[in-house]
């Protein structure tokens, strides 16, 4: 399984790869929604990607939105943010995220996620 | 600590330095929402990430900034000087609790909670403003007292929070579109980034170490095989190679001087707030590099000297509008490459430094007595600045005073073998100037030899070499009681004898009878002769650290392999003086007994290096030559038909009055002399270097004006060579000048 982590903080990146690589999960990184999009472009094969909100350039929402309008109907989109209101999450949702993941998370509600978005058994 | 923590730690440092330039860049632009988007989201990844290592007080901390910067970036606030003032202050709050992180303790014990309620209040400025406006909803306007009420406070927050969507929302809408514009530009930094890698400065430093053996070994390699003709050309080329290889890793080592240069505008900032002053900082060649030890080094000594250029340099808008000067001050601060050494200079605009005012405190503090202090030129009266105890009481402010004088910038410089100059003119400002070397790690020495034994003596601190043959050491070498003092042109230098100091045996009768060499050195502002058995050549040393058990001693700053494979300690010029009671104050009763010896010959003017130019006498001002080289004629090169010679990284234009160069045969070698001309340096090609004599002015016949150009030399009228007629290189050339220093590290080592 291969996953898209993008984050603006590197930080972040390494948490989510350190979480991801046990599991299996093959990581890609990217630092901003427009290398997000160039990293869907350029590698192929993507099952997930891990969304944040708040970056440099394209936001997290922008990019995920874009995503969807090219296609790439086959990658699941989580996004992982700050932003903890009920309508940050309808927007996130409206955009085209499958799923939301408030930060700072612990490892298993990183784990919940992936099963709800059936990329792990539960 | 854990790889997690590091890196949390890493980013956010570097986050908050950004941080830093950005609010200092908003004070010019507050209206910039670039800048304002950055900063939010420097303290926003802040908060986002240290969720996940259970650092309560930094969330909260940043949490708190969030919120006010949320308000900014969104329009909702002006970015005033008083919100610039408390953000910095939440810089300061975030680092202080990273900082705490970093040293292993936690998050520490501090009370962050007068600082959120600062930033709380900051928000409630503008809900304030905000809801004056509105005086159809007069319900919530807020005042700072009902703003305690924690319901009418989540009131106005909740309505900010529904504001600060929508605007974000909208701002978001407008970021994207700016985003695809920016593209390119930013698929380009993207590329730059998978360019760079992050190395342990451990690794760097086993690296540079591993480089330092190699460089021995080659030295060694070189000596041996010299004879062999066969193994020339393969040990030129592991010559170059290791030249090569040690530039590298000292480059990877290096770091741009815009890593202390960014925190300048900060503290100009604070200090010239506090002490009313209005200055616009200029700075140049921040992309300079310097190895991060280096640079680390002179963090401090920087910030001392901008504080100082700040507080006594540029004077009040009042008094500078008073003296017809812009009532802004200008504080420069330049960085660049010469050579082997990095030259930084702060310079301000200000009142400059007055000669006299330092002559009359330097005696009033008892440093210099006022006999002395009236024998001293100008330019020897700055350098008083920098005497322990020059600067203190009465210019104690919370700016430059703090305990810490001018002293402190020269001892630190100088500990890592640099040097500080300053100029200055009254009324039109001072310039300090710091030169650096660029690694610590290889430095030139002089090897000398005393009781069989190979010492090395930094280069850095050699200003002048002096061989007496046995006939000459009654007349100049003085004892005063059982300390030797060596005349040195009319002035008395205390003596160091190194196997004297090295045995302890005080018996005055050892120099008899042989040939003394005495290394004029200058160190920690002490000035004195070391005399030696024997001088060797030249080398670049590599410095090793000593055993604690030979630090102690107290005379040596490390050892070293030298090319024959003889170990050398390497000689610590200021330890030794200290450890041989050469004091500042000695100094002082030095400059008196020189004074009385200058009187007994009459006036004495300037001194002049004597030198013969095909068949002709000439001086050049002594206090303008840098150095002597001896050069095959090789190495002389033609910019159109002007001679230049490449040294030092750069290209001099040669005098060449005698027509020494133009018959010269590659092989043979010319003696150019390496001079200082105001801000530039240029070379006199000569016959001979005679002598270094003091010279009388002459006067011109009938009137009282000393004749120009000419000095009474060793009783010959002698022409000075003027320095300054010596045309500058054409514009062109001296860009190709520049494109040269790229191999010339590496090409001055093949030369040695």
């Amino acid at each position: 399984m291969r996953a898209l982590i993008v984050d603006d903080s590197r930080f972040v990146r390494t948490h989510l790869r350190s979480l991801l690589a046990p599991r299996g999960i093959e990581c890609e990184e990217a630092a901003d929604g427009l290398q997000g999009l160039e990293r869907l472009h350029t590698c192929s094969g993507f099952d997930l990607a891990l969304v944040d909100w708040n970056m440099p350039g394209m936001s997290g929402l922008d990019m995920v939105r874009q995503m969807r309008a090219e296609g790439f109907a086959s990658v699941k989109v989580l996004m992982v943010t700050t932003e903890a209101e009920n309508e940050f999450i309808q927007r996130a949702l409206d955009a085209g995220a499958d799923e939301y993941l408030m930060k700072p998370f612990e490892d298993e509600a990183l784990a919940d996620k992936l099963a709800m978005l059936g990329l792990v058994e539960a | 600590m854990d790889e997690l923590t590091r890196e949390f730690l890493i980013e956010s440092q570097e986050g908050l330095d950004r941080m830093e330039r950005c609010l200092t860049d908003l004070e010019s632009r507050p209206d910039d929402t670039a800048l304002l988007a950055e900063i939010f989201r420097s303290v926003h990844t802040i908060k986002g990430t240290t969720g996940f290592l259970g650092f309560k007080r930094l969330e909260r901390l940043a949490h708190s900034g969030e919120n006010l910067l949320g308000l900014l970036r969104d329009g909702k606030l002006a970015a005033e000087p008083n919100i610039i003032t408390g953000l910095l202050a939440l810089l300061d709050g975030l680092r202080s609790i990273l900082h705490n992180v970093e040293t292993g303790e936690g998050e520490g014990e501090g009370d962050d909670a007068e600082l959120i309620a600062r930033l709380e209040r900051l928000q409630q400025i503008k809900l304030q403003k905000d809801d004056d406006a509105r005086s159809d909803e007069p319900e919530i306007a807020l005042t700072a007292t009902q703003v305690q009420n924690p319901l009418l406070r989540m009131l106005a927050q909740e309505k900010a929070e529904a504001e600060r969507q929508a605007e974000a929302a909208r701002a978001a809408a407008a970021k994207s579109e700016a985003a695809a514009a920016n593209e390119p530009a930013r698929a380009a930094a993207a590329s730059a980034a998978e360019s760079t890698l992050r190395v342990d400065v451990a690794l760097l430093n086993r690296m540079m170490n591993l480089v330092g053996e190699l460089v021995l070994t080659r030295n060694q390699v070189l000596q041996a095989t010299a004879a062999d003709p066969k193994m020339t050309l393969l040990s030129r080329r592991l010559d170059m190679v290791t030249a090569d290889l040690r530039e590298s890793v000292m480059r990877a080592r290096m770091q741009p001087v815009s890593n202390i240069f960014s925190k300048m505008p900060r503290i100009v900032r604070d200090v010239s707030q506090l002490l009313g002053r209005k200055v616009r900082l200029e700075m140049e060649g921040q992309e300079t590099e310097l190895d991060k030890s280096l640079l680390e080094a002179i963090k401090d000594p920087l910030t001392h000297a901008v504080r100082n250029s700040l507080d006594h340099g540029i004077e009040l808008p009042e008094v500078r509008a008073a003296a017809g000067k812009n009532a802004e001050g200008t504080l420069k601060l330049r960085a660049a490459q010469e050579g082997s050494h990095v030259i930084i200079e702060v310079s301000d605009d200000g009142a400059g430094i007055s000669a006299e005012k330092v002559r009359n405190k330097a005696i009033e503090r008892g440093l210099i007595n006022a006999e002395s202090a009236a024998q001293l030129p100008e330019r020897e009266l700055l350098n008083l600045i920098f005497l322990p105890g020059f600067s203190t009481a009465a210019a104690v402010t919370s700016v430059s005073g703090r305990g810490v004088g001018m002293d402190v910038v020269k001892t630190n410089v100088e500990k890592i073998g640099g040097k500080v100059e300053v100029e200055s003119r009254v009324g039109k400002g001072t310039t300090l100037r710091l030169r650096i070397p660029l690694t610590l790690a290889i430095i030139p020495a002089l090897i000398v030899r005393t009781l069989e034994q190979s010492f090395a003596v930094p280069q850095g601190a050699l200003s002048e070499l002096v061989h007496l043959a046995p006939e000459q050491l009654a007349t100049s070498i003085e004892w005063i009681e059982n300390a030797p003092l060596y005349r040195l042109r009319g002035q008395l230098l205390p003596l160091v004898i190194l196997d004297r100091m090295l045995t302890a045996d005080n018996s005055s009768r050892k120099l008899e009878g042989r040939d003394v060499f005495v290394a004029v050195l200058d160190a920690d502002g002490r000035r004195y002769g070391l005399a030696v058995d024997g001088l060797a050549d030249p080398e670049e040393i590599v410095v090793k650290p000593l055993s604690a058990v030979l630090k102690d001693v107290g005379l040596y700053s490390g050892a070293t392999v030298l090319g024959n494979g003889d170990l050398a300690l390497i000689l610590d010029p200021g330890a030794i003086a200290a450890k041989a009671g050469v004091t500042l104050a000695a100094e002082d009763a030095l400059v008196q007994t020189g004074a009385h010896e200058a009187e007994a010959a009459g006036d004495r003017g300037s001194e002049y290096l004597l030198v013969e130019v095909a068949g002709r006498r000439a001086a050049v001002l002594l206090n303008d030559v840098l150095r002597i080289e001896q050069v095959p004629a090789s190495r002389i090169e033609y910019a159109g038909l002007r001679p230049v010679l490449h040294f030092d990284g750069q290209l001099l234009p040669v005098e060449d009055a005698g027509g020494l160069l133009g018959g010269a045969h590659s092989e043979m070698q010319v003696i150019i002399v390496v001079c200082r001309d105001g801000n530039r340096q240029v070379g006199v090609a000569v016959t001979h270097v005679l002598d270094v004599a003091a010279g009388s002015d002459l006067l011109e016949a009938g009137t009282t004006q000393p004749a120009t150009g000419v000095t009474l030399l060793k009783d010959h009228v002698t022409g000075i060579v003027d320095l300054g007629s010596i045309a500058p290189l054409p514009m062109l050339e001296q860009q190709a000048a520049a494109s040269w220093q790229e191999p010339g590290p590496s090409y001055a080592e093949n030369a040695q």
